[in-house]
């Protein structure tokens, strides 16, 4: 009786535990879908961001044409939004967007240009400060901006243009005497260091750094809620690129060339922040034949606690830049951009392998 | 170790623009001939006005006329000249932009840009490369750059 019940126990431990390897590690995102696809006289140039708001996707190109082109969320392509040019409603060098209730913000070069989802104008504004990453909420401008200037890693705007508050501490202190090609640009070393997402869920506002793997989540009015150490995230290769960035852009031991991040993309949805990782093997893993892989990883947004790791089915020659994620029915969709040598650039939507 | 990503490929293309400064025969020509200012000018400038800059092409700051702009944050001899579309908050940005100790004043009268236009096309240059920098002595342009 009693070596029956240790047989039983051990069956359940057995079957937990294959539970558990099975169902959360192995999950994988698949391909479902591909656009634009046949579409008269529409080739996807150089995507530099991408967004979705109300149930549409605008993808920021910037090459060779400067507009954003905005599709359905089934891939169907609606409208383009601005077009090449210096005047109101023209956009110069877009690269970012960012959507709150029925508008689109795009920047570049430091102009924030403002249009309704169908491609309307509506304002603009000269920031004078090139962002890193903003975000529209609430009718306010926050951005991570390179600004060596200020001493605020987030500046906040009106939709108009007025300053109104700046909050957040630097946190990289760059001894500018060792990098004499920049001591007078007015980005200086900033455009790098402070790399990564800005993003936000209507209260609050979560930046995640992919240079030097720093998180940290504040309230709107600029109270700081939550800091957290992120290397660890990314085992590793996270240390690795932490400590390449501190021997290039903090202690200058080589002079600055290839820059290394964490992650390429970050987005926020739901209670959930996605983080879009090129995975590298290590020089050990490299030399047993492991290959590069793309995750996703799923992590709580009160406190950046990893959730979930899951394998993105791609391609060996498909390249995912950015990401922007829906979510239907309580499942997350995602929308990345897609290259591939030789071959348009797409927009691609993957899903959970069921 | 992660390999350098093609995500960052928006940042390497504003950092293009940062180090365009470095590529041989991009500075900007300048002329030697005196000319005089126009009085719309004079009036805004004041004693110790030694440099005026126009800014009315167009602004990249990660270009070298954003390291221009940064390189005369602390002086107080340059006077910075900006178009009337301009919002009050977007000069007061500017200023804040790059700890501007200068004035800048926006040029609403219409001869002002008129002058811009003429000297633009006396130097050959498009619409967006019209941000002039006038050196002046005794009232005198004695050196024109632009960006």
């Amino acid at each position: 009786m009693g070596k029956r019940i240790i047989w039983v126990f051990w069956g359940i431990f057995i079957i937990v535990l294959a539970a558990n390897t099975f169902s959360g590690k192995t999950k994988a995102l698949v391909k479902t879908k591909e656009f634009p696809k046949n579409e008269p006289g529409l080739s996807l140039g150089v995507i530099t961001d991408i967004e979705m708001l109300n149930r549409k996707i605008f993808a920021v190109e910037n090459n060779p044409q400067r507009r954003v082109l905005v599709f359905s969320e089934d891939g169907q392509y609606l409208n383009a939004i601005g077009r090449e040019g210096y005047d109101e409603g023209e956009l110069k060098f877009p690269i970012l967007v960012s959507g709150w209730d029925k508008e689109i913000v795009v920047h570049g070069d430091s102009v924030f240009s403002f249009f309704k989802e169908d491609g309307t104008y509506l304002r603009r504004f000269n920031a004078f400060i090139q962002a890193i990453s903003f975000v529209y909420v609430q009718d306010k401008i926050y951005m991570v901006g390179a600004n060596r200037e200020s001493k605020n890693l987030i500046e906040v705007f009106t939709r108009d243009g007025d300053y109104l508050t700046g909050f957040g501490e630097k946190f990289i202190k760059i001894d500018y005497s060792l990098f004499p090609k920049v001591k007078d640009h007015p980005w200086g070393m900033e455009l790098i260091v402070y790399h990564g997402n800005l993003l936000t869920d209507g209260e609050n506002l979560y930046y995640l750094n992919s240079m030097f793997g720093k998180a940290l989540r504040y309230s709107l009015d600029g109270k700081r809620l939550v800091e957290k150490d992120i290397v660890s995230l990314f085992g590793p290769g996270g240390r690795e690129v932490l400590k390449e960035n501190e021997r290039q852009y903090i202690r200058k031991e080589i002079e600055p060339s290839i820059t290394f991040e964490m992650f390429a993309d970050a987005y926020l949805c739901g209670n959930k922040i996605y983080i879009l990782e090129q995975k590298q093997p290590t020089i050990d893993e490299y030399a047993s034949g492991k290959k590069a892989e793309t995750v996703i990883k799923v992590l709580d947004k009160r406190n950046f606690d990893l959730f979930e790791e899951w394998k993105v089915r791609k391609s060996e020659d498909e390249s995912l830049s950015y990401l922007t994620i829906e979510e239907r029915n309580g499942e997350p969709i995602f929308y990345f951009t897609q290259f591939i040598k030789d071959k348009p650039r797409t927009i691609v939507e993957y899903r959970l392998e069921k | 170790m992660s390999a350098p990503k093609k995500t960052i490929c928006s940042v390497l293309i504003l950092l293009m623009f940062s180090l365009i400064q470095f590529a041989p025969g991009f500075q900007s020509p300048s002329t030697a001939q005196k000319m005089p200012l126009i009085p719309e000018l004079e009036k805004i400038m004041d004693a110790k006005t030694t440099t005026i800059v126009l800014l009315y092409g167009y602004i990249c700051l990660g270009c070298p006329l954003g390291i221009y702009i940064y390189s005369v944050r602390d002086r107080q001899d340059t006077l910075f000249v900006v178009p009337s579309q301009y919002k009050p908050n977007e000069v007061e940005n500017l200023r804040r932009a790059f700890s501007l100790k200068c004035r800048i004043v926006k040029g609403d009268d219409p001869n002002i840009e008129v002058f811009v236009n003429k000297l633009g096309e006396q130097l050959k240059i498009d619409k967006t490369q019209r941000n002039l920098i006038l050196e002046i002595k005794d009232r005198t342009i004695v050196k024109i750059r632009y960006y």
